[in-house]
């Protein structure tokens, strides 16, 4: 079955194949996002959205998709939707019939919201700490390789840069979602 | 006590579950008992998720800009592609050699805009808004119209070297106005100041758009930590200031002032209560403020605030009236890609739809307009390359203005 292959390569650590299989599902997510009035970039941002929930999900070993993974994607992107339609545009209208069911509950969508704000964090850090915070968590080099790819003098050098660049996004994420909370309280 | 570094080196190693039991232990029970070490907990936690799923999309972008360029997406195939590449490229062709820089007639169109009531304003032509003698740059990053003949623009970073985003830039980007202070002499209660004073040009509209951190980004880099509070700029995306001018691009610039004239965000204050009030009037009480305060101070803080004082007093000068808005400009039209160009039929499409409530001639009008700008674009690029650099410096636009302060008794 098609699913479980898609599942075993996510856990057996085939993430790119995985996502290349998952992609297929591209077009039906557009569809649906174009008819519901986004443009090509919302359709492209909440098909990934619901890719990365659905490998989130997957990597854990007590995951069972009840669904196929089409539905389960077209489910996710079209609750991601409304609810973006909800967040900046409260009198949005559904253009089609809601489904009552969502694969995500209130806390994981809450958790969710809370990552892509640190994404944006990330994102307006700059290039220098974003591409040493990558390397690091992300690509998972030393701090060695780090300091050599940088240009960087030493590792400790590059350590403590890391430092600086992590002191700064806490800040900078703790101060954007307490005032996101304010907002949305 | 521990220190900062520590800190962080220590969280990490729990988040990785690299502590021993005891040592997981005794960490988990100070958080218990430390509010604010559960906080930063939290946030790394969240800080290291956003960096992967940072990475996760940036592995999907890849198949999808492999698997689903906009060309495919439209099923075009190869050779209509071929065939819109070759249109556009007569589009390009032919508006490039049909558009003067100098003829504001190029940059009409019908601006599909709204005024500040939310009313639209169908019809209005753009070359109304600088008149005929102004030429028109187009920012490499956000496609704002900005009027060449605004010194303060002409300092700014904006208009540097904006092909290489990472490269050297100007290290200052405020706008230092001129001063000179004449030598006391004895008996005289007043001592002068001649403070640059800037012709008032003809009210101008600001074009609003939504402001991205990646203005930020380019406007601040090297200045970020030192004077871009966060919360400052997470005010700025609130919606609640969506629709006024403090979700403008000229209002950066005035925030660069707050920054360095503020007491406790005092100046940003009144931008923000004033809202109602035009731009430049409110831009004239900030800089009565500051003038009060360089009469109530002496020596080298008097200078600094006379220095405010010059640079809200240049942007009142400006005249920054009403404000249009473009609610439903989104980043397509920000990252100045001309290949967009193809997409118009499309993009008319989504003026058009239920979202945006556009009718067909307006979202062709804003279409249009957006497409002039990037014409202009690339001729400023184009003129990066010919003359190797160009160099804005600061022109001598206005006389002199004698503001009398209160001799310091010292």
């Amino acid at each position: 079955m098609k699913e479980d292959a898609v599942i075993l390569l996510i856990r057996s650590g085939n993430r790119s194949d995985a996502f290349e299989k998952v992609y297929e599902y591209f077009p039906m997510i557009r569809k649906m996002i174009l008819t519901a009035g986004g443009n090509e970039d919302d359709a492209r941002d909440m098909f990934q959205d619901s890719v990365i929930v659905f490998y989130k999900l997957a990597l854990k070993e007590d995951f069972i998709l009840s669904s196929s993974i089409s539905t389960f994607l077209y489910s996710i992107a079209r609750n991601l939707w409304l609810k973006k339609i909800r967040d900046y545009h409260n009198h949005y209208k559904p253009v089609a019939e809601i489904a009552e069911s969502t694969e995500i509950t209130e806390d994981s969508e809450e958790e969710f919201d809370s990552v892509k704000t640190a994404e944006e964090v990330l994102n307006s850090l700059g290039e220098p700490c974003r591409k040493l915070l990558s390397l690091f968590y992300y690509e998972k080099k030393s701090m060695v390789e780090i300091a050599q790819l940088l240009g960087y003098s030493g590792d400790k050098t590059a350590k403590a840069q890391k430092y600086k660049c992590i002191e700064r996004a806490r800040k900078m994420l703790g101060d954007k979602l307490e005032h996101l909370k304010k907002i949305f309280a | 006590m521990r220190s900062e570094l520590e800190n962080i080196e220590e969280i990490e190693k729990y988040l990785n579950e690299e502590l021993s039991s005891p040592e997981k232990i005794a960490f988990e029970k100070r958080m218990e008992a430390d509010a604010g070490l559960k906080q930063q907990v939290q946030l790394q936690r969240l800080l290291v998720a956003g960096i992967e799923q940072s990475g996760w999309r940036a592995e999907l972008n890849a198949i999808h800009a492999r698997k689903y360029s906009d060309s495919d997406i439209a099923g075009l195939g190869w050779r209509g592609l071929l065939l819109l590449g070759l249109l556009a490229s007569s589009v390009i062709i032919f508006l490039f050699y049909h558009s003067p820089i100098n003829s504001a007639s190029v940059m009409v169109g019908q601006d599909s805009v709204r005024n500040m009531n939310g009313q639209r304003i169908v019809g209005v032509k753009t070359d109304s808004i600088f008149g005929s003698d102004s030429s028109v740059v187009i920012n490499e990053n956000s496609p704002v119209l900005l009027n060449m003949n605004n010194p303060e623009l002409q300092n700014s970073s904006e208009y540097n070297q904006h092909e290489n985003i990472v490269q050297e830039r100007r290290e200052v980007v405020h706008y230092y106005p001129t001063y000179r202070e004449e030598s006391p002499s004895p008996g005289k209660l007043y001592r002068s100041y001649s403070i640059r004073k800037f012709i008032p040009q003809k009210e101008q509209r600001m074009i609003a758009l939504p402001v991205t951190s990646l203005d930020y980004d380019f406007h601040f880099l090297k200045e970020a930590d030192r004077l871009m509070d966060y919360k400052l700029n997470a005010l700025i995306e609130t919606d609640k200031y969506e629709k006024t001018y403090i979700a403008t691009i000229q209002f950066r610039y005035r925030i660069e002032g707050c920054l360095m004239y503020a007491e406790k965000a005092d100046l940003l204050d009144v931008y923000t209560k004033n809202i109602p009030r035009q731009l430049w009037q409110v831009d004239s009480m900030v800089a009565q403020i500051v003038l009060e305060r360089a009469k109530n101070s002496c020596g080298e803080q008097r200078i600094f605030w006379l220095k405010g004082y010059e640079y809200f007093s240049f942007l009142a000068s400006q005249r920054y009236g009403e404000i249009w808005f473009t609610p439903c400009v989104q980043r397509n039209y920000r990252k100045g890609q001309i290949y967009k160009v193809v997409a118009e039929e499309r993009e008319v499409r989504y003026f058009t739809s239920d979202y945006c409530g556009l009718s067909i001639e307006e979202a062709e009008g804003l279409f249009t307009y957006f497409k002039n700008m990037y014409v202009f674009r690339d001729r400023f690029r184009e003129a990066i390359k010919t003359e190797k650099s160009l160099e804005y410096y600061y022109r001598d636009a206005g006389v002199a203005e004698t503001v009398i302060l209160p001799e310091c008794q010292k």
